[in-house]
């Protein structure tokens, strides 16, 4: 199966797939339209209009598939949902730190019948089928022009004479040759840049004249109205929609009526329909008689010809289109099945529940006591979950994090803080404590305990979100100049943070060995908007700012301490800027029972 | 002379004349004895033309139907087919079908039943009849 997974990841694969799939309702519905056209027409109709309605019907069931091919755009490629910054200059910088390449989900769980599972099938049956259809009329169209020069021979002059006499009269200007066949039974028209007309053996000799002409008008009459091209172009039809049997009716139409048209010119012009009615009967009495107690698969065609040449009531249509309609409907149904829960996932206005992946074992969530005081800057240890995974503690095959629920789905979503909105006030002041057991004995990667992480949130929260490209204003963050303060990490320090009271009632915040991730993520706790980082550093840092004064009341002036501490002391610059930022929108969030 | 149609192998192999009407009908497929005398293009009459190939008949050289009303004969010993004959049959076998369904008949595909072509042709001498009534 490998192959068929290599076949279906390739982008015009699934387009294909929908379009086939697409074309199951539209070439029902353009084929209840041709009928109802049909039906309004009745009694008014010509042959002649009615062949023109089939045409432009095959020909509109032919565009349908170009049109939803144009129509369907390509599948655009996931985004990294912690990295997706459009707008962003080309040289941002990568944040060292793991950047999950872990999808926002947005497919309903994989338990419904996936068409993306059986698409490919569709695709790789089409194509069998195409070329089968393909070959089989690659090979006729050989056979047919081979018959023009296998087995035959040069009708007498004089028919010659006939033929062109005939023709002029109605209407053609090229020349016709007229042959001898032994491959055919009937009078035949093989090709239209060089027409031929084939009589069977024994027909010229065997048949009254006047008959013979009334027969010759038949066939020159196709070779006027290009009919053999025509023919062709619904075999093209047919080969490529072999599929639908609404295809497969209106082309039959089409040859049907496209025989009574030629019946009306060949008429026309010889102004005898008596004489021309009587040549078609005689014709196919002297046909090698059909065996076969049913009814011919053109059931009673020549009846209905010859019963509309003598002006009669003609017979009533045989009921055929009873099981192609019931397979028409079946194909409908299928098509039904198939495209409706994608037309679902398609609407990414819904709230959707996170895919249902790998799981925990067991897990348990439980509230703490403790709660993130944003007075207490202790407090914000725990908030920075985020991306650096630190609070992510595994163990063998144990998992635990604790943290507040925004902070829970930035770790399981692996995006940044502001990019998630539309969370319950509680979500950012009540800790939870996670412990869980991932399945299977090995010790689970970060990456691999994200989606178990995942589905617990949905789970056990009711956690609802969607996916929404946001307009924000953020800052970016750049060097301004140079600072002893702010410098990259020795190789030998491990990661230590403090934060203690310092000069002149100031507190100072030092850190060694910080991943630039979580610094970003604390400048952009402290600051009004979100903060992207464009200073391109990677590898860890060692800061320390003195931030603060007497005069900090509340939250709102501690932040802004800090972030001047972070200016002017560690020389980095906050530029404003508006990003196109992929947000996680959270339709629904509830607190867990306890367990 | 009865015609007996034999259907085993031929008595005695062909001869030079016979060959040569073998030889038309390998091309043509199948012919009317007029036919076949104008591709001889012998001094011949008609006649001599004919009995040979009844005579072929009898021997099971040939095999005989009706076309239109007309006899037309067919050779019934086959040709040894050159490698492109063969592929061309074989091209016929596998397709023939499809070919049909892309040229431009007189009638359809498939021929009438016979009870079909019974009402058909009633029909036809029915509006006949009428139509000579009322002139």
């Amino acid at each position: 199966m490998n192959a068929l997974y290599l076949f279906s990841s390739a982008p015009w694969a699934e387009r294909l797939g929908w379009t086939l799939l697409h074309f199951l309702w539209q070439g029902l519905l353009i084929a209840v339209l041709y009928m109802a056209v049909l039906r309004l027409m009745a009694r008014s109709s010509s042959p002649n209009t009615r062949y023109l309605l089939a045409c432009a019907t095959l020909a509109i069931m032919l565009a349908a598939p170009l049109v939803t091919w144009s129509l369907i755009q390509p599948e655009a490629p996931r985004s990294n949902a912690s990295e997706s910054i459009h707008g962003a200059a080309a040289n941002a910088p990568t944040i060292a730190i793991a950047t999950t390449s872990v999808p926002i989900p947005v497919r309903p769980a994989a338990s419904r019948l996936e068409p993306a599972q059986f698409l490919p099938w569709v695709v790789v049956a089409w194509l069998a089928g195409a070329l089968v259809f393909s070959m089989r009329l690659a090979g006729g169209w050989l056979v047919a022009a081979r018959m023009r020069s296998t087995l035959v021979r040069f009708a007498p002059a004089e028919w010659q004479e006939v033929l062109s006499q005939l023709g002029a009269r109605i209407g053609l200007s090229r020349p016709v040759r007229l042959l001898v066949s032994a491959l055919v039974q009937v009078p035949t028209v093989v090709g239209w840049l060089r027409p031929v007309v084939l009589m069977p053996v024994g027909a010229l000799s065997g048949l009254p004249v006047d008959y013979l002409e009334a027969l010759l008008l038949h066939e020159l009459a196709h070779i006027r109205r290009c009919d053999y091209l025509v023919n062709i172009f619904q075999s093209v039809a047919e080969a490529l929609l072999f599929y639908h049997p609404a295809v497969w009716w209106v082309s039959g139409q089409i040859r049907s009526e496209r025989e009574l048209c030629c019946d009306d010119a060949a008429v026309s012009v010889s102004g005898d329909s008596l004489t021309y009615a009587s040549a078609l009967v005689r014709l196919e009495s002297c046909r090698p008689p059909s065996f076969s107690p049913a009814v011919a698969a053109n059931g009673g065609s020549l009846a209905k010809r010859v019963a509309r040449l003598l002006g009669q009531p003609q017979p009533a249509a045989p009921a055929q289109m009873g099981p192609s309609l019931l397979a028409a409907a079946v194909l409908l149904a299928v098509a039904w099945v198939s495209i409706a829960p994608s037309l679902a996932q398609s609407r990414q206005t819904q709230p959707q529940a996170p895919a249902a992946g790998p799981e925990f074992e067991v897990a348990s969530v439980k509230q703490l006591d403790q709660t993130l005081n944003p007075n207490k800057p202790g407090g914000m240890d725990l908030s920075f979950v985020g991306t650096s995974g630190k609070a992510f503690k595994i163990s063998g095959s144990r998992v635990t994090i604790t943290a507040s629920l925004h902070s829970l789905i930035s770790a399981a979503y692996g995006v940044k803080s502001y990019q998630i909105s539309g969370t319950p006030s509680w979500a950012d002041s009540l800790i939870y404590q996670v412990i869980a057991k991932a399945p299977g004995d090995g010790e689970p990667t970060q990456e691999k305990a994200r989606p178990m992480l995942q589905s617990l949130l949905a789970d056990r929260f009711q956690l609802r979100l969607h996916h929404e490209t946001k307009d924000l204003p953020v800052y970016h963050m750049t060097i301004g100049k140079k600072s002893s303060a702010f410098k990259p990490a020795a190789p030998d320090e491990t990661f230590h943070w403090e934060l203690e009271p310092g000069p002149g009632g100031t507190m100072r915040s030092k850190a060694t060995k910080e991943s630039m991730g979580d610094f970003v993520q604390l400048v952009g706790v402290s600051a009004d908007r979100p903060v992207i980082d464009k200073t391109g550093l990677t590898g860890d840092i060692d800061y320390e700012i003195n931030y603060g004064t007497q005069d900090v009341r509340n939250i709102d002036d501690m932040n802004r301490a800090i972030i001047d501490a972070i200016k002017d002391q560690l020389g980095l610059k906050l530029e404003p800027a508006k990003d196109s930022i992929d947000t996680l929108v959270v339709d629904q969030a509830q607190k867990p029972s306890e367990n | 002379m009865t015609s007996r149609r034999r259907t085993g192998p031929p008595v005695a192999l062909p001869t030079a004349a016979e060959l040569d009407i073998l030889a038309v009908l390998w091309r043509l497929g199948m012919a009317t004895v007029r036919e076949v005398h104008d591709e001889l293009g012998k001094d011949n009459g008609y006649t001599t033309t004919l009995k040979q190939m009844q005579l072929m008949l009898e021997k099971g050289l040939l095999s005989r139907s009706e076309r239109f009303g007309s006899q037309v004969y067919q050779a019934s010993v086959p040709k040894e087919q050159t490698q492109r004959e063969i592929a061309g049959d074989l091209l016929k076998r596998a397709f023939g079908g499809s070919a049909l369904s892309l040229v431009m008949g007189a009638l359809a595909a498939q021929p009438a039943s016979r009870e079909e072509l019974e009402e058909i042709r009633s029909r036809l001498e029915t509006f006949v009849k009428r139509k000579g009534k009322s002139r």
